[in-house]
């Protein structure tokens, strides 16, 4: 178990495993996996993602993000997705409940990501936003259900 | 693994040994090189410790390619923040990165491999409006080695 920190205590209801039906902006419709795990005695919180065809199996989507607290005590996300790089989200206002981010993608292009726990639910939004000129990506939206592992079980 | 990454492919597992930082303390090394992102990236993930349980300072760098097919990296500093690290020309045994932190140093790291199962780990930071010729503090250097698991006598 991870010792609480401000980090993980923002996070503690989300730590674990979870899945759920997803659908990228592309259109395309998968099952979505996310595992949020803590290292560093609690300062650090990472979210894996993966996303696969439910009839083939092929990952079409795998991504990582690092979260920390910055001094002002919002957070800051290091977010690396294969299909489109690299990016920095920094957390956002928005509702007390959510946990809100927004940050550059290359290319000119913005992507704005929200988490809210409804029960026994996660909710997963994110929107790729084609900046000046271009248009907006639909914005995704997946409910996932806890799918904790039993202990000692791979990963 | 996808190709810009394969020369680093034969660190992955678990290095430990011993080093020191700017002041002379002798610090404990582990490191564990693992794939992530289904492949297509690499996590390193190092703590150095004081002693036997005072974590000293905790990095957990993510190495993978951009759409475009060049090497980044971000990562994690217990003490620096958040980085974003762009690998540096050098020989093919050796793996340079640098680049800004969130917390406003400049963060240089490589690992050199000196023979099969021996990996030279160096750190660096200086303040990223540091005149040129500013002498970095900081450093810290370690000799790491392979660990292999325990296995039973005669496995």
């Amino acid at each position: 178990m991870a010792m609480t920190t401000p980090l993980v205590s923002r996070f503690q209801s989300m730590l674990g495993y979870w899945r759920g039906p997803n659908q990228l902006e592309t259109g395309r419709h998968g099952l979505l996996e996310m595992h949020f795990h803590s290292h560093f005695e609690g300062e650090l919180v990472q979210l894996d993602a993966y996303t696969w065809d439910t009839v083939t199996g092929e990952t079409f989507s795998a991504g990582t993000g690092l979260f920390a607290l910055k001094h002002d005590g919002r957070l800051i996300e290091n977010l690396y997705v294969g299909r489109f790089g690299f990016c920095m989200l920094h957390e956002t206002d928005d509702e007390p409940d959510v946990l809100a981010l927004l940050g550059d993608l290359p290319g000119g292009r913005t992507m704005s990501v929200s988490l809210r726990l409804e029960d026994d639910e996660l909710l997963l939004t994110s929107q790729l936003k084609a900046g000046v000129v271009g248009k907006d990506l639909p914005r995704t939206v997946a409910r996932l259900k806890r799918y904790d592992r039993p202990p000692g079980e791979g990963a | 693994m996808s190709n810009p990454l394969s020369r680093f492919a034969g660190w992955i597992g678990d290095w430990a040994g011993q080093g020191e930082v700017a002041d002379g303390t002798e610090i404990l090394f582990r490191m564990q090189v693992s794939s992530s992102v289904e492949g297509n990236a690499l996590c390193f993930h190092m703590e150095s410790w004081v002693g036997q349980m005072q974590l000293l300072h905790g990095l957990r760098l993510i190495l993978a390619p951009c759409p475009d097919g060049t090497l980044q990296c971000m990562g994690f500093s217990t003490r620096f923040g958040m980085v974003n690290l762009t690998p540096t020309p050098d020989d093919e045994d050796v793996l340079a990165l640098a680049g800004p932190a969130t917390g406003g140093m400049q963060i240089s790291f490589s690992l050199i491999q000196q023979e099969e199962n021996t990996l030279i780990a160096t750190g660096m930071a200086r303040p990223q409006d540091a005149p040129p010729g500013f002498a970095a503090s900081g450093g810290t250097h370690g000799i790491l080695r392979r660990v292999a698991p325990w296995r039973p006598p005669g496995s």
